[in-house]
């Protein structure tokens, strides 16, 4: 099958069985951006935007996103740098395997929820699994970052 | 997953014809089916059909087929209409992206007994409505073996039900160890129900006809009622948890969510 | 903390922080080949069995197969996956394929294809016939079994090492100080208790992945998410009988470690396949297989015994362990010795103490190193009888810590005896702040002896419970890196480490440490690393190594680099060089009269200088001489749900002494991810297998790792202290972090219902099964 979809605004076509996971399509036809963690929908590091909305590519089969809109950490280049410079400022980048898909993540977060509490950030981003840092950092780069939202 | 043939139908009845009279896979999210099945010859791709609504229809709710774990989470219409039970049953769900993509009617239709929704589901008494077929009541459906293929429409929650959900994980987006729902019809009386045990939600009978019509029942009879739960519902072993574990925590959760839909 | 240093003890950014987060290409599999072979491995269904035949005719037929290799393909050489110096405490008891298969999992075929997808339909093709075997599953039966898993007459351990493969024992160890059973019999106060620590999966989130092609010289070039690539060079070149000059292992950016990649895994069948094909050729791990067929945490019984007089002073301590290694013996022995050599001596007053036990094979997925290497487990028993010794005797478990810990100045005879897998090296402590590290711990989670559990609601407590821990500095006279420093046109320099940065920040921090003693700004430094081609030696990154071996080596580099580079001033200058100076950006003669800046003289060395011209570098390498502790107490307040069993962990202090940080926030940062790696042994992660040696636990829906709801808080703060022996003062933070959780949880939980829980992980149908009985 031959999907037709844009992928950060531009459109794309690849060649696939449409059961094929959206993270190995998408990593196959060159978007190496997107990472696997897991492969059975946990860990959040294969994150994409399917129109706006998070959802683990490695859980969606390649029909799905057919006429659809994929978003990538590359997708959202200026909003990305700005968060990753507050992740960066405290260390929370480290090995950087769940970085991107948690900067979407944290992208989708900003527009659904506003002014979270600590406990509602920790649930939004509960689905992001990250076994390097042990969350606190992550969370201090997360209420920097929407306390400089609203300034 | 290897697919032959990848349909996306515009409306119910293009859907029908694919999953009925064809007999093709109706995928919701996909999310589980993908890794769980190894072949499919016609997958019936049911996301164009506008099924995630939820709805207020007055007397009950209506919640389309399509209509996601995250949805239900942060739906006003229903936390309201059940004092936040289904944000209760929805939130411990892996994460947020993986509820966008999980649906009512593929979770129901899979009858995993991993489900919390479909525990509180059973315990609201909710009915099923397969298009151009019947409607029927979850437990029913989640017991009954059903040999001809069927389409899930929408499922309709009764909102005069006053409902509870409790549960305990290992870890907060684990699947639960055991989980339980306790709803007090008015009229009818209370439908209590327990899943993940491991297998899928079953209705304790005997725990519901004790505390009969009731409807703030005290923490002495909660907790008899519990017990009774715990005797009536079969448990089993595997890796989160021992069928001795199960039975234990049955008393407390069931309890629990009495006091809790009592209030 | 006031700080007298311009780039050290500074939270700079790290290096490739940004590029990480916006999703630049930097990983293994993001610069494989587009035209690379896919490897698959066949993996034994068995747990237990040996190979009556292959067939792979099917298999090959099939269009897009490239090779498919089994075990008569592969040259017969019995050697360690374990990533250790030169001669390893490992038994040499692998080869890449076998005749026998030892555990679910193990590999049977290597299967190289166009696609992933002919891979695997050629690796269902292939017709096995086994010979199954009955194996051995049971660690605590494994001695002496009848079954006997490495029957092979080639295997060897390189020095003595209690390998006896007849009675499945892959080593052995004991030491004794002075004589434990009399001092036992004299306590007035004696304690006894086995305790039983889990197999733990490391579960770092970019797989094991490697891809290897031949380069224009012919030779062997390896990308790979390893740990270790100086040792994966000589292993891999003992294990295909090839020249160490034919072979090139580099390692890129990898997604975490943790001890899951001190091994050689994948590189073995990806280079068989480009030697034989000529092509390149990559694997990438499922989930699945690292599960199943990668390496996981000892498996450990404990059996503890201490005797104390009635005030608690601990007299005799007695530690008999039993490991589970596996199907093979990667780190056994020196996993072992952990347990005993980074515990023990926090109780260095004791007259007698003991330690010893045995390493089992068993037909499980074999244990190999992982962060904490044996101290997490030892900790948790330790730790735990101190506790129960402060219950018996009516005392403050805090107080119990302080009467009988190691202090500054003092020593422990356990640091001469244990080393790693044979003598150790004797250590004066000179930097140890345990004392204000339970000063501060005890105020920041609000220590109260007499309020150490409370009610908040009918059948929910809170309680406290804590923990000290110390782990090592590296291994003295055994661990070695170097570094190389070149000034460049421009006025900046190269920095070439053979260290392996795993995402913890090792690149920043050593360029940080070479910038603070040239004197320049850590911009100035460009750091190229972990590439056997490329730069220097270095053991690589495990044994908590990399800042104070590594980095005492960047500081010579650096030593040296000054005076290379003020040499060569004063020579250009025409002074001796005790005349010339340099502030960080400017050369002077010491009376003014001659100066010229970094970046001038840097562009004259290189095109200016006539005959003199000269490329200035240094190189510098350490090995320690000794292994200074950094040491950490662990508080933790939890709350017990009785109906449930379910235990909730609201906070978790942590206060460490590493010596001077050298990079604050990521200091902390490994500390934070170490107490919640320790945090889920303690509490969910557990390794489970079937009745038939299957893995159980194989996807992240049934092995649950801590998610960021788990946890109320984790607190961490920085001791202020001073190593003389590490660069600038630092000693090492990367391992310190996961020892203490298990016995501080288990200790708050014995302070909320009375019960002392000896069996990880704490979940909630062991504590509610405990609470009814």
């Amino acid at each position: 099958m031959t999907i037709s979809l844009k992928v950060n605004g531009k459109p794309v076509k690849i060649e696939c069985n449409p059961g094929d996971v959206l993270t190995d399509v998408l990593r196959n036809a060159g978007f190496v951006e997107v990472k696997k963690g897991c492969g059975t929908g946990n860990c959040g590091i294969c994150t994409v935007l399917l129109d706006g909305v998070p959802v683990p590519s490695c859980s969606l089969i390649a029909g799905r996103a057919d006429g659809h809109e994929i978003t990538t950490i590359r997708g959202v280049e200026a909003e990305a740098r700005e968060f990753a410079d507050f992740l960066v400022a405290e260390g929370a980048d480290q090995c950087g395997f769940c970085s991107p898909g948690f900067t979407l993540n944290v992208l989708a977060m900003k527009k659904e929820l506003k002014s979270p509490s600590i406990d509602e950030i920790k649930h939004y981003m509960a689905g992001n699994l990250c076994r390097c840092t042990g969350y606190e950092g992550q969370l201090r780069a997360v209420v920097k970052y929407l306390e400089a939202q609203h300034e | 997953m290897e697919i032959k043939e990848y349909v996306r139908p515009a409306s119910l009845d293009e859907a029908y014809s694919f999953v009925v009279e064809k007999k093709g896979f109706p995928l919701g999210g996909g999310a589980w089916v993908h890794m769980n099945v190894r072949s499919v010859d016609l997958a019936v791709d049911l996301s164009a059909l506008k099924l995630d609504y939820i709805v207020d229809k007055g007397d009950a709710v209506e919640i389309g087929a399509m209509a996601t774990a995250r949805q239900i989470e942060t739906s006003a219409l229903l936390n309201q209409a059940f004092s936040g039970a289904f944000a209760r049953a929805t939130e411990h769900l892996v994460g947020v992206q993986l509820r966008n993509l999980i649906t009512i009617g593929g979770t129901v239709a899979g009858k995993y007994g991993f489900s919390d929704l479909v525990t509180l589901l059973v315990a609201l008494d909710a009915k099923l409505v397969l298009y151009r077929d019947k409607t029927i009541d979850i437990a029913s459906f989640l017991t009954a073996a059903r040999e001809t293929p069927y389409l899930i429409e929408k499922i309709i929650v009764a909102k005069n039900a006053a409902a509870a959900f409790q549960s305990v994980r290992v870890t907060q987006n684990d699947f639960s160890i055991l989980n339980a729902g306790a709803a007090f019809h008015p009229g009818k009386g209370w439908q209590i129900a327990v899943g993940a045990r491991p297998a899928a939600a079953r209705l304790a009978l005997k725990a519901a006809q004790y505390l009969g019509m009731s409807r703030k029942p005290d923490e002495h009879t909660a907790k008899e009622a519990g017990c009774l739960a715990s005797e009536e519902i079969s448990f089993g072993s595997d890796v989160r948890g021992s069928d001795e574990y199960r039975k234990l925590v049955c008393e407390t959760l069931v309890m629990r969510a009495v006091m809790e839909a009592a209030k | 903390m006031n700080n007298e240093f311009k780039e050290v003890k500074h939270s700079l950014p790290k290096i490739d922080g940004i590029g990480l987060v916006t999703g630049r290409p930097a990983y293994t599999d993001d610069l494989a080949p587009r035209d690379a072979l896919v490897v698959k491995i066949l993996r034994s269904p068995h747990a237990f069995a040996r190979i009556k035949s292959i067939d792979a005719q099917e298999a090959l037929a099939l269009p897009g197969v490239a090779c498919i290799l089994t075990w008569k393909d592969v040259k017969r050489i019995p050697y360690t996956r374990a990533g250790q110096g030169h001669p390893e405490p490992s038994p040499h008891d692998k080869f890449i394929l076998d005749e026998y298969v030892r555990y679910v999992g193990d590999e049977v075929a290597i299967i190289a294809a166009e696609d992933e997808a002919t891979a695997i339909k050629a690796s269902n093709l292939i017709k096995v016939d086994y010979e199954v075997l009955p194996p051995v599953l049971d660690f605590e039966k494994a001695a002496d079994n009848p079954t006997v898993i490495h029957p092979e007459s080639e295997i060897h351990d390189m020095f003595p090492i209690g390998f006896k493969p007849q009675r499945n024992i892959a080593a052995s160890y004991e030491m004794e100080i002075g004589d434990v059973e009399k001092e036992l019999a004299a306590c007035e106060v004696k304690l006894e208790k086995t305790f039983y620590t889990q197999s733990q999966a490391h579960v770092a989130f970019e797989p094991h992945v490697a891809f290897s092609y031949i380069d224009i010289h012919g030779r062997l070039n390896i990308y790979s998410s390893t740990q270790n690539p100086f040792h994966t060079r000589r292993l891999l070149g003992q294990a295909l009988d090839m020249p160490l000059s034919n072979i090139r292992i580099a390692k890129p950016r990898i997604g975490g470690g943790f001890g899951a990649k001190q091994h050689i895994l994948v590189e073995p069948f990806i280079a068989l396949v480009t030697l034989k094909t000529g092509r390149p050729a990559k694997i990438v791990f499922t989930r699945k297989e690292v599960f199943e067929s990668s390496f996981n945490r000892h498996q450990m019984r404990i059996t503890m015994r201490v005797g104390a007089d009635k005030e608690g002073h601990v007299k005799a301590i007695d530690m008999n362990v039993l490991s589970n290694t596996g199907a093979y013996g990667e780190h056994a022995l020196t996993t072992f010795m952990v347990g005993g050599s980074k515990t023990l001596p926090l109780y260095n007053k004791a007259k007698a103490v003991r330690y010893g036990g045995k390493v089992v094979y068993t037909n499980k997925v074999s244990a190999g190193a992982y962060r904490g290497y044996g101290a997490i487990q030892g900790n948790f028993a330790l730790e735990s009888i101190m506790d129960e010794l402060a219950h018996t005797i009516g005392k403050d478990p805090v107080a119990v810590r302080e009467m009988n810990m190691i202090r500054e100045g003092e020593t422990s005879e356990v640091f001469k005896i244990m080393g790693e897998g044979s003598e150790g090296v004797d250590m004066i402590i000179e930097s140890c702040k345990l004392d204000y590290c339970i000063r501060r711990g005890k105020e920041l989670i609000g220590w109260d002896p007499e309020k150490l559990a409370w009610e908040v609601a009918p059948g929910v407590v809170r309680a406290k419970g804590m923990a000290i821990a110390m782990q090592g500095s590296g291994i003295p006279l055994i661990d070695m890196g170097s570094a190389t420093l070149e000034l460049q046109d421009g006025g900046w320099f190269k920095l070439r480490i053979g260290a392996t940065d795993l995402g913890t920040g090792s690149d920043t921090i050593l360029a940080q440490i070479a910038a603070e003693e040239l004197g320049v700004p850590t911009s100035l430094i460009n750091v190229y690393a972990s590439d056997t081609d490329h730069t220097p030696y270095d053991v690589g990154a495990y044994a908590s190594s990399t800042t104070y071996v590594s980095g005492n080596a960047v500081l010579r580099a650096a030593k040296n680099m000054k005076k290379v580079m003020l040499q060569a001033v004063a020579e250009k200058f025409g002074v001796p060089a005790e005349d010339v100076q340099f502030d960080g950006m400017l050369f002077s003669t010491k009376d003014g009269k001659k100066s010229i800046t970094l970046k001038d003289f840097s562009f004259d060395t290189l095109y200016h200088e006539g005959a003199n011209m000269k490329t200035l570098t240094a190189t510098g390498s350490y090995s320690g001489l000794k292994s200074p502790p950094p040491y950490m107490a662990g508080f933790v307040e939890i709350e017990l749900d009785k109906g449930t069993g379910k235990v909730s962990i609201l906070n978790y202090v942590a206060v460490v002494d590493c010596g001077t940080p050298i990079n604050p926030n990521l200091a902390r940062i490994q500390v934070e991810g170490g107490v919640l790696q320790g945090i889920g042994m303690a509490m969910w992660e557990n390794v489970k297998y079937a009745d038939n040696g299957r893995m159980l636990t194989n996807t992240l829906l049934t092995y649950t790792i801590p998610s960021r709801e788990d946890v109320g808080k984790i607190t961490v703060e920085l001791a202020d202290s001073y190593e003389p022996s590490g660069p600038f003062g630092a000693k090492s933070v990367a391992e310190i972090g996961i020892d203490t959780p298990p016995a501080a949880i288990a200790n708050a939980i014995r302070n909320a219902i009375g019960v002392r829980l000896t069996d990880l992980p704490f979940t909630p149908d062991k504590v509610l099964l405990a609470l009814k009985k």
